[in-house]
């Protein structure tokens, strides 16, 4: 987790105003992962992040864009949106799939647990999004899908900033 | 042997892996087959991972380096982890790997 967040995402209304929205479609394919990735890293270079912040980052949006790629559709293909938008330096980034949802949240959230053991699986992506961002939270559905939702204050590099 | 994932050679039971770019579940899936392909057909006992080329590994990652760990664990077998950078040093740490492998940072 970061250290002394000074910056909190507090909305300013209902609507909580966020700017420069960004939206991605694209298919639940492992191909994608990386993309996403590219995706977010492209998104936040203009805030100046440290080499860490933006591993930290990349690593976050690896972690639940793989997990939809792998638990969501089964073996089916289906999309999986990318949400990204910003509050000041504090980045917002939702990553959506409609698929089969998750039936015990707390479960699944646990360090270690997974479905997919034999798909050498560590159970470790959500330990990995928390440590890396500084709020999470998961929505979910059975058989609606599942909405992950992330924040991080770039603080920047300090050097250059 | 190599391939667009990665360098592969084996020398005196050991097998080297010098996986490039990421290691995301896109990558591992790949690496997986060709190290256990390579770990059956010759009898290795132990695996060196080199980490110079690599930038970037998440949980999928770690799945794989534990998962090849498994396998040739109950052979007495060793897994080490070299050249490896402040980043993937950062990562194989939370994740506890360091209990269970040798980790030796990447010089300079």
């Amino acid at each position: 987790m970061s250290e002394n967040v000074e910056e909190k995402c507090v909305p300013d209304s209902v609507t909580d105003c966020r700017s420069n929205e960004v939206e991605v479609r694209f298919k639940s394919l492992a191909e994608n992962e990386g993309f996403a990735r590219m995706v977010v890293s492209s998104y936040i270079i203009s805030l100046n992040p440290s080499i860490e912040e933006m591993q930290d980052l990349k690593t976050a949006v690896s972690e639940a864009v793989t997990n939809s790629v792998i638990h969501a559709y089964d073996d089916r293909v289906g999309d999986i949106t990318m949400r990204l938008s910003r509050k000041d330096r504090c980045v917002c980034v939702d990553i959506i799939d409609y698929g089969v949802g998750i039936d015990n949240v707390e479960l699944a959230m646990e360090p270690l647990f997974t479905t997919k053991p034999d798909k050498e699986r560590s159970g470790m992506g959500f330990s990995f999004m928390e440590l890396f961002t500084d709020s999470l939270s998961v929505n979910t559905k059975r058989g609606s899908g599942t909405s992950v939702h992330m924040e991080k204050v770039i603080k920047g590099d300090f050097i250059l900033n | 042997m190599e391939n667009a994932s990665a360098k592969y050679e084996v020398k005196r039971g050991v097998l080297y892996i010098c996986p490039k770019g990421d290691i995301d579940h896109e990558k591992t899936v790949k690496l997986r087959e060709c190290a256990d392909r390579m770990i059956d057909e010759w009898k290795v006992n132990s695996i060196v991972l080199d980490f110079r080329e690599v930038d970037f590994i998440d949980s999928a990652g770690i799945g794989f380096v534990m998962g090849r760990y498994r396998k040739i664990c109950h052979s007495g077998g060793r897994i080490k982890a070299v050249n490896v950078g402040p980043y993937v040093g950062r990562i194989l740490k939370y994740s506890g790997l360091h209990q269970i492998m040798e980790i030796e940072d990447k010089e300079g």
